[in-house]
């Protein structure tokens, strides 16, 4: 887990003058959302971020910051430390690591592929052991 | 581009796969000789599976860039190119190589960096024979959003998404038409909070309906199936308009579920 003071070295955070260009781009906080530079000020402060699991991750909050700051670099390592977890996601993690990929083949998938005349098939076996190695070893199936 | 290699994802050949039938036929008719990434799984996309361990998504990317060993990974799904683009840049670093030589070194696999290109790019790269392939001008005036993605990857490499979708739009016979900035298919927070996600989805078709368009066009599936089967708005790939005005002869229609 990474704490508000590593992440702020790390990112930068400390260049934030708090403009708002972030918030300006981010159609979650237009929408009544995540609030980007609240977030930034949040980790500044050492306070516990809110809301950092409605960041749509699109990075329009990274591409504007006048200060190269890496908004959303910010909220995927917030998450990678947040014990609350969308379920959406827990179920996702899950079906990674189970099936080695986000959607699996369903019949209908087969069966579209079969008549536009592609390959079929889901994630061969070796390269599936392969990645469930490197996800035991990040601590991915805890 | 050196010795391109194809790594659909998991979205186009599980979802859309008639995405992936649209680009193998540019491909082909293009004479760009691409070969399958072969053994490939998920690359852990950012909004989820890299949010939810950096240090699992970086050993997957690596992998995935071991196996394409140097030649150039041709991305379909934009969430793809951000994770791997991202990898690259990381395995670039001496640091990070070493790191990604440790992780590797448990499945026998040295480390290797490739390029990433997105299919916006590729056929950005090759507008001027697409514009001379063109059998069936596409009448239609389409709204353009690449997704958020797609736009982020570009503008890491100096391009802009929307400038080179505009001018492949328009070398089909379409009419390019822009929506406001800053939009997004608000997919990331589906089964996350529904309300704040469809709010999101809804500023965006507004928008591509006041353009006057005939419907949007994006190079993300994730958009796509956010505006065409969330949404029931008309959304067209960009692979898919290509393709057809190529000559590509397969009823779309089916795949569709937006009016």
């Amino acid at each position: 887990m990474i704490s508000n003071a590593e992440l702020t070295g790390r990112l930068g955070l400390d260049r934030c003058v708090g403009c708002g260009s972030c918030t300006d781009v981010c159609p979650s906080a237009r929408n009544g959302g995540v609030v980007p530079d609240e977030v930034v000020r949040s980790v500044l402060d050492g306070n516990d971020a809110k809301d950092i699991w409605k960041c749509l991750v699109c990075h329009r909050c990274s591409e504007v910051c006048p200060f190269g700051i890496d908004v959303s670099q910010m909220m995927i390592c917030l998450r990678n430390s947040s014990d609350d977890v969308p379920d959406r996601f827990r179920k996702t993690g899950k079906q990674m690591f189970e099936k080695g990929r986000l959607f699996t083949m369903a019949g209908r998938a087969e069966s579209m592929r079969k008549e536009l005349g592609l390959p079929v098939g889901d994630v061969d076996e070796s390269a599936l052991d392969e990645v469930r190695k490197i996800l035991k070893g990040a601590g991915f199936d805890e | 581009m050196n010795d391109p290699t194809l790594y659909p994802g998991c979205v186009i050949p599980s979802r859309l796969p008639f995405i992936e039938s649209a680009v193998r036929f540019i491909m082909d008719e293009l004479d760009i000789g691409i070969e399958d990434m072969q053994d490939t799984t998920c690359c852990m996309e950012p909004v989820g599976l890299m949010s939810l361990s950096l240090d699992g998504w970086f050993g997957v990317a690596s992998r995935l860039h071991s196996i394409a060993a140097g030649k150039t990974i041709v991305t379909l799904c934009d969430g793809c190119s951000v994770s791997l683009s991202e990898c690259s840049e990381r395995l670039q670093d001496p640091e990070g190589e070493d790191e990604a030589r440790k992780i590797l070194a448990a499945i026998d696999r040295p480390v290797c960096v490739s390029e990433v290109r997105g299919l916006i790019e590729v056929l950005h790269d090759n507008i001027k024979l697409i514009e001379k392939r063109v059998t069936k001008r596409q009448d239609l005036e389409l709204a353009v959003f690449p997704g958020c993605h797609c736009e982020y990857v570009c503008s890491r490499k100096g391009l802009s998404a929307n400038a080179m979708m505009f001018d492949i739009v328009k070398a089909i016979g379409a009419v390019p038409r822009y929506p406001r900035a800053n939009l997004c298919c608000g997919g990331g927070l589906s089964m996350v909070d529904d309300v704040l996600s469809k709010s999101i989805l809804n500023e965006s078709i507004a928008s591509f309906k006041a353009t006057g368009a005939d419907g949007v066009v994006t190079s993300c599936p994730f958009c796509f199936l956010q505006f065409d089967t969330v949404a029931r708005y008309r959304t067209y790939h960009i692979a898919e308009v290509v393709a057809t005005a190529m000559g590509w002869e397969v009823d779309t229609a089916k795949f569709h579920r937006g009016q």
